[in-house]
Parts: structure tokens; C-alpha cells; sequence
């Protein structure tokens, strides 16, 4: 396992080496050497391989405790807890996560952590949304819950950072928030390794109803607290040490954070400019009134450019702090840069070359107008199932029974992308657990047939609540759990139907149907979507049936079985018994259901003699064996070869 | 200061990932090169429209380092790429806003189609219409089907990613030397470390034979 060789190296205890690693792991590196004896996650892309690196390293760290949490909430709670009893705890998560977390973090936030196990939450944000539902902006949340963020603009600074926000937790008794964008967590470069404190073994929890228990007066008196250490941290932020101006000359400045600081710095170069003040902030909620009016005063500024990706949010504080000191400035952000989707180098460059009325240059133009043709010349490529996915055959067949006639309610995970062509099996994306929730909904008002799919992770996350709802309710719909035992899209994390532990070792696994039925609900069926035709045989009688339904799409994510297998075959010199699926062109008939209904990815063609030709690309094929199944010519043959035998 | 910017984009599931890992490993003893970089991963990784971008800045013998004039962004600026790899030719368009007249560019022309087109029929664009336009953004364009080169003496397109390292290495542009790349490999893989110098060296031959027939 290559990345179990990277994850080690995270571990060496040789003060000053330098490693080269990606913003993830530089973060997982900050928090071994801050002595963390807690961290829980729900995995989610961008802030996956945090999590990950631990659960692999967990075993070899001394007196750590590790989990993946079933969510967020259950993730944040856990992470509360460890900190009231002075241990040190991390937790981590993509931006949506902090909208499951948020519940329970606004009240610890006001209860506090400790002055010796500091609470500090990991929380991603995806501008641009690569890999997301919503391009939710969390820094609001710093408002929201008054609790301070921390904005990394580099690998370097996001293992920095991870060390300061645990001082500035236990400095001031408040859970803080390192806020790293994709761009920050999947860069790569080098950092100077630190040294490793000790994890705490144990703590003991002192009850304190005054500050644990939330309830009126306490409450008051909570929130009272958590406001006078947010003006503190206001009027200390120098000491922090974390902000920092870049020096210059100019009456323009710039304030900036994350990886806007290093757009503006690029595109200011590229323009030729070198004498532009730069506020670069490291915390982002809450900013210091007497740090933006000194950079304002300093530098004699008459004119402020904010720049920051998604909504205004720098630009509204400063704004409220500039108006607050009487400061008269020309002020742009986001009547510049835009507020939807990330930045780049090349449209930071554009703004401030608008602002400062400046041209870009002809060069600049042809290449955009080049790149543009040359976009627009070729067609789109959507992210779709890879070969052997279980789901595409799952998707194939509910295609087949349905003809797409019906209600599909989608969810999050690699199952939203039966949206894509040619199932178009997806109706909706809003969040985790939303798929069934919304299905249900229309079920009770509507004569449509309504399904739903989920998958396992989203199952334990969020879905669960949303069957037993179903359940109790009597929703009129067929539900589809895809269980293929990892937690998918983002990066084959385990989840309770795997059969691992957090720490990856083997356990039972929980059984899905088990679970279901102890809910209550009656017509449950579990298939092996490989078995495509038994499927579209249980979906049909599904649809016969009244009330609540439950089909069990049960089959492993062939990434992972693939992958195991081809560790076997690496281990075992090729010596091992292998199915090959292949195209007879006598026998096929050229229909295309193979390659365009079950649209798999290693399914190919090609034109030979004029002819066309349909083939199975071997190397890319997983032998899944479902368009053997679904043709409907048995133009698809299958061999069995013993290489050992053979030779 | 001197920059240099790779990109290489592809197919999620070619191993874009991996081979700007090893770009980015090679000069990780240099402690004269900044070296940044990024990949994409997640919901693209399954199929969709990948790249892996590596950017370095050289700090010159007797030069003292400049944050004014250093790499930051992980994303190249605008035609600022020295050596672009294509892993598929439909994708070597999509990411043309970091070429020009000054980039290197390495096209493998093993053809994925998009879904789009198996399954919809939208038209996949004739390859040489394609690498008419490189050819217009930067005269210096190399074309090799590395795919079919690793399945024909491995019988395994994973190579294709070392030997196309192995042609960009012949570019002459980067910052560390063969030599560099053959250590990186040999820390970076538990198997087949023979095939994967093989490869490497295929990839650098076939690109120097096509930049003299050229």
C-alpha cells in the first residue's frame, strides 16, 4: 500500500527533517506533534485523507484514540467530550459536515473546551465546488457560533496553523475552526517536521452544571462568556502572531487570506507590480479592528481591494470596522471578484488589473481566446461509474423495469451519478439522507411510482432516520440501498457493513437488512446487482407490492475487489485462475445495449474495414460479468484461464 | 527567481495523481526549489476530467528567495506551462489556458471517449484537428500513443504514466535529472521496478526519435 509508506513517514520523530506531503497530511503531522489523544471524522472530500492518514496510523501512536464517527454530529460530540476531560482532540470534515456538526458545536462552543485539551475542528471548504453539493461559504458560521477561524493559504502554513489553533483553544477555553480550502488540502509541498508531544493517557471529568448544562440562566451566562473571549482574542490579535503585512509602498492595498493571498501575489507579479501593501490574515473571524485601521493608516490607503473567494465575508467585517473607526476609503471586492466559484491566478490578475487601470496585454487575450476555442471544440466528460461499479448495474436494471418513468430520489455518494447519461435515474442532490426524505414526501401526495437510492455510508450518516420515518409512516415507495460496503467517492473509507474497524482491523460487520427490519419494515429483498436480471425480476415484484419496500443492491465497489485482486495477482507472479469476458464479432449483433444502455467504460468501439467493431478493452475490464449477463445475442463470451495449470 | 510549470491532464483512473507525485518527489532533496502543486481528486476521479499540475521555483545560485516572485497559486497562470502532458487528447484541449508559444507539449494520442459520445454519439473531434490547434497555441508538439506502447512490451497501461515521464524528462526542461526520477521511482514502488526504468527510458528514446524526425 503506497500510501501507507507516505502515512509512516508521518510519524518520524527527527526534529527539523523535511518532508514533501499534501495539505492533509501536513495538518494529520501538526496534530500528532500537538499530542492529540482523540480525533474523530466523517470522511468527506476535501478533508478526507486527514482521517484516513490517522486511521492508519492510530495503531502506532501512543495513547491515541481514533474513530470514524457515523457523522458529524457524532463526530463533534465525541471530539467535546475528550477536550471537557483534557485531552486534546481533533475532528475533521468537509464544509456540509459543519451543517450536521453545527447543532452541537453552537452550545459547546458557548459551554467551552478546557485549558489543557483544546478543541480544534478541521473543516474544508470546496470553492468551486469539485466535489461538493453546495459551495456553502462556512466562515459565517464563525459569526454564527463565535468561534475563531484560522485560514491557511499553503501546506506550510496549514501545518502552522493546526499547531496555533490548539494554543489559541486552550488559551482562551473555545473550540476553534482551521478552515483550509480544497486548493490548500490537495496541494503538495514540503514542511519542517517539529517534535512529537506525548498523547495524554486519561482524563477525569469534573461535573460543573453551571457550565455543562445549557439551560436559562446558565445559558445567558454561557453566551455572555463566549462573547468577552471573542473581544479579547480582538484586542490580543498582535500577540497571536499569525496575521502579517507584506510591506510596500503604494496608497492601494490589499488585504487577503487562504489562497487568495498567493493569487494576488502571482498576478501582481505577472503584472509587474511590487509596491502593494498586503494585509495577509491568518484568522478570519474574528478581525481586529485596531490591526485593519493601523494597515489602513500605515500605509496612507485611499484605496482597499479585498479579495477572497465565495460571499463578501472579509469585505463585510472590514467594511463594519472601517465605518466603525470613521475611515473614508475607496473600497472593492466583490463588486470585482466573483462570489460564486473559486478564483485563479488569471482572474485575480483580471480584477486587479481593472481596479488598478491597467491592460492585461494582448498575449494574455490570445491565450484565453485560444484555450476557449479549444474548450468549446471538444464535448464534456462527466464523471460516470468506473467499470465494474455495482451501481451501474443497479441503475441499468431499475432503467430497464422503469423506462425512467417514476420519481428517483437522489443522494450523496458515488450514486449520484445516476444522473448521468443514459440512466438519468437522479431527480434530485440536495444533502445526505435527502434522498429518501424528499421521496417519502412526495409518496404520501403523489400517484407516481417514487423511489429513492442511497447508499451504505449515507445509510448509517443520515438515512437511517429518514427509513425509520418511512417506516412508521407508511411511505408509498421502493427504497434502494446500494450497499457496497466502502464509503466510495471519497477515498474507500470503511463504514459498518465493511467488516473493519476504524483502525482497519476486522470486526463483524452490521448488517443492513438487520437493521431495516428491526425498524419494522416488511418487504425487504437483498440482491447481487451482478445478478442483473434477478434484480430486474425483484424490482418488477417490488412494484406490485403496497407500502414501504426495501431492495438491498448488495455488492462490493469493484475499485476495491479490483484492487485486491490485483495485489493477489502481483503477490502470486500472475500464477492465479482469471475470467475473461470477450466480444465474439460472429455472434454479436451490433445492438449497443452493452455500450450504450449498460454504458460501461471498458466496453469500446472501434471501426475496422469500415465495419464497426464493439470490444472489451481487457486491461480496463474488472470482470464483473454483468454484460455477459444482459446481452441480448449471447454475443458476449466468457473463458476461464488457468495460467497456473497452463504453465 | 526562475519558475517552471508542469501540467498533466487526463482521465480520472489514468494515474494523473501518481505522476505528479513523482514530479513532485524528485526535487524533494533540492533544497534550492520551492516545489507546489496540486491534484484533483473526489467525484472527478471516477472518469471525469482530471489534472495534476507541479510548479516550481528555482532559486539561482547566489539569489536570495523572494515570497514577491515565488509559486503560490497550485494552479499554472495563464500560458505559463513549460511542459504539458496530455494523457488524452480531448482532455489536452480542455486545458489549454496554460500553454503557449513557449510550452512543451506531449500529446498521447490513446483515445478514451467521453460517455457523452459512446452513449449519445456527440462527435469525438478527428486527433489531427486536435493537434492542429496545439499546434497553433505552441509549435513544439510531440505526439506518442504510450498506451499502446505499455501494452505492447508490458501488457499493462499503468506504464503509460512512466513512460510519458520519461519523454517529458527529454524535454530538457525540468529541474532535476534523469538520474533524480530513476531514485524517485525506485523509493516510490514496491513491485516492478525493473519495468518501471524500462518504461521510463522507452518514453525518453521515443521522445528524442520524434523531436529528430520533427
Amino acid at each position: 500500500m503506497e500510501g501507507l509508506k507516505i502515512s509512516k513517514e508521518l510519524l518520524i520523530d527527527e526534529p527539523g527533517a523535511k518532508i514533501l506531503v499534501m495539505g492533509n497530511e501536513a495538518m494529520t503531522r501538526a496534530a500528532i506533534e500537538a499530542g492529540i489523544g482523540y480525533s474523530s471524522t466523517y470522511p468527506g472530500t476535501p478533508a478526507s485523507e486527514i482521517g484516513d492518514t490517522l486511521s492508519v496510523l492510530a495503531r502506532h501512536i501512543e495513547n491515541f484514540y481514533f474513530e470514524y464517527s457515523i457523522n458529524e454530529a457524532a463526530a463533534i460530540e465525541g471530539a467535546a467530550g475528550a477536550s471537557w476531560i483534557g485531552i486534546r482532540s481533533l475532528c475533521t470534515m468537509k464544509h456540509v459536515g459543519l451543517n450536521v456538526a453545527s447543532d452541537a458545536l453552537h452550545t459547546i462552543a458557548q459551554s467551552g473546551t478546557s485549558k489543557t485539551g483544546g478543541l480544534v475542528i478541521i473543516c474544508a471548504s470546496d470553492p468551486g465546488v469539485y466535489s461538493s453539493q453546495s459551495e456553502q461559504d462556512d466562515r459565517w458560521f464563525g459569526y454564527h457560533m463565535m468561534i475563531p477561524i484560522l485560514e491557511p493559504s499553503n501546506v506550510q502554513e496549514a501545518y502552522d496553523y493546526l499547531l496555533k489553533a490548539f494554543e489559541i483553544s486552550e488559551s482562551y477555553d473555545i473550540p476553534v475552526l482551521l478552515y483550509p480550502s480544497s486548493r490548500v488540502c490537495h496541494s503538495v509541498g514540503t514542511i519542517q517536521l517539529g517534535e512529537i508531544r506525548p498523547a495524554k493517557d486519561k482524563g477525569v471529568f469534573k461535573a460543573a452544571i453551571s457550565r455543562y448544562v445549557n439551560a436559562q440562566v446558565v445559558s445567558i451566562q454561557n453566551k455572555k462568556n463566549l462573547m468577552k473571549k471573542i473581544k479579547k482574542i480582538k484586542n490580543r490579535m498582535d500577540r497571536l502572531g499569525i496575521n502579517r503585512v507584506l510591506e510596500g509602498s503604494s496608497t492601494t492595498g490589499v488585504i487577503t487570506s487562504g489562497v487568495s493571498y498567493g493569487y494576488v501575489l502571482e498576478a501582481l507579479d505577472l503584472l509587474g507590480i511590487y509596491d502593494i501593501p498586503i494585509l495577509k490574515l491568518g484568522i478570519i473571524y474574528p478581525l481586529s479592528p485596531p490591526e485593519i485601521s493601523k494597515f489602513v493608516h500605515d500605509h496612507n490607503l485611499e484605496k482597499i481591494i479585498i479579495v477572497e473567494e465565495l460571499l463578501g465575508f472579509l469585505e463585510n467585517e472590514v467594511k463594519e470596522i472601517l465605518f466603525d473607526e470613521g475611515i473614508q476609503a475607496e473600497l472593492h471586492g466583490k463588486d470585482t471578484f466573483a462570489a460564486a466559484g473559486d478564483l485563479n491566478v488569471n482572474s485575480v490578475q483580471t480584477g486587479l488589473a481593472q481596479i488598478l487601470g491597467i491592460d492585461v496585454g494582448d498575449r494574455f487575450k490570445t491565450i484565453m481566446k485560444k484555450a476557449q476555442k479549444g474548450r468549446s471544440s471538444i464535448p464534456p466528460r462527466e464523471a460516470t461509474f468506473c467499470p465494474g461499479c455495482p451501481h451501474r448495474a443497479t441503475f441499468y436494471a431499475m432503467k430497464k423495469v422503469t423506462d425512467g418513468v417514476g420519481v428517483f430520489g437522489g443522494d450523496i455518494g458515488c450514486n449520484t451519478l445516476g444522473v448521468r447519461s443514459p440512466f438519468a435515474l437522479c431527480d434530485w442532490v440536495i444533502c445526505m439522507g435527502a434522498g429518501i426524505g424528499i421521496a417519502q414526501g412526495i409518496s404520501h401526495k403523489s400517484d407516481q411510482n417514487v423511489f429513492a437510492f442511497i447508499g451504505d455510508g449515507t445509510f448509517f450518516h443520515s438515512g437511517m432516520t429518514g427509513v425509520l420515518n418511512a417506516v412508521y409512516n407508511e411511505a408509498e415507495m421502493i427504497l434502494i440501498i446500494m450497499e457496497n460496503h466502502w464509503v466510495g467517492m471519497t477515498g474507500h473509507q470503511p463504514t459498518p457493513s465493511t467488516g473493519l474497524s476504524s483502525y482497519r482491523e476486522p470486526i463483524t460487520p452490521v448488517q443492513i437488512k438487520d437493521v431495516v427490519k428491526a425498524f419494522g419494515a416488511k418487504w425487504v429483498r437483498t440482491v447481487d446487482p451482478y445478478h442483473t436480471i434477478q434484480l430486474m425480476d425483484t424490482i418488477r415484484d417490488g412494484m406490485k407490492h403496497k407500502g414501504f419496500r426495501i431492495i438491498i443492491s448488495d455488492q462490493e465497489c469493484s475499485v476495491q475487489s479490483d484492487r485486491r485482486w490485483k495485489r493477489l495477482v502481483r503477490e502470486k507472479e500472475g500464477k492465479l485462475p482469471r475470467t475473461y469476458y470477450w466480444i465474439d464479432p460472429e455472434r454479436c449483433q451490433k445492438c449497443k445495449e452493452c455500450l450504450q444502455k449498460l454504458a460501461c467504460p471498458a466496453i469500446l468501439l472501434k471501426e475496422e474495414n469500415g465495419e464497426e467493431i464493439i470490444y472489451i478493452e481487457e486491461p480496463r475490464c474488472t470482470q464483473c460479468g454483468v454484460c455477459y449477463e444482459i446481452c441480448p445475442n449471447a454475443g458476449i463470451s466468457k473463458t476461464e484461464v488457468n495460467i497456473h495449470l497452463e504453465l | 527567481m526562475k519558475k517552471v510549470n508542469v501540467m498533466i491532464a487526463g482521465v480520472g483512473g489514468q494515474g494523473s495523481i501518481t505522476m505528479g507525485m513523482l514530479f513532485k518527489e524528485a526535487v524533494l532533496e533540492k533544497s534550492n526549489i520551492v516545489v507546489a502543486g496540486s491534484e484533483t481528486r473526489g467525484a472527478s476521479q471516477r472518469e471525469g476530467s482530471v489534472d495534476s499540475t507541479i510548479r516550481y521555483a528555482v532559486t539561482e545560485e547566489g539569489e536570495k528567495f523572494d515570497e514577491r516572485r515565488s509559486v503560490h497559486s497550485v494552479l499554472i497562470p495563464a500560458g505559463e506551462a513549460d511542459v504539458y502532458i496530455a494523457l488524452e487528447p480531448v482532455e489536452g484541449m480542455r486545458g489549454l489556458s496554460v500553454v503557449s508559444e513557449k510550452t512543451s507539449i506531449i500529446l498521447n494520442s490513446y483515445v478514451i471517449k467521453p460517455m457523452t459520445c459512446v452513449v449519445d454519439g456527440s462527435p469525438y473531434p478527428e486527433l489531427q484537428t486536435m493537434i492542429d490547434m496545439l499546434k497553433d497555441t505552441s509549435p513544439d508538439v510531440i505526439v506518442m500513443n504510450a498506451n499502446e506502447m505499455a501494452r505492447e512490451v508490458f501488457n499493462d497501461f499503468q506504464k503509460m504514466n512512466i513512460i510519458l515521464t520519461g519523454a517529458a524528462l527529454a524535454t530538457g526542461k525540468l529541474p532535476f535529472s534523469y538520474e533524480d526520477m530513476e531514485k524517485t521511482i525506485k523509493n516510490r514502488f514496491k513491485y516492478g521496478l525493473e519495468d518501471n526504468l524500462k518504461a521510463l527510458k522507452m518514453g525518453y528514446d521515443a521522445y528524442k526519435k520524434a523531436k529528430e524526425a520533427a
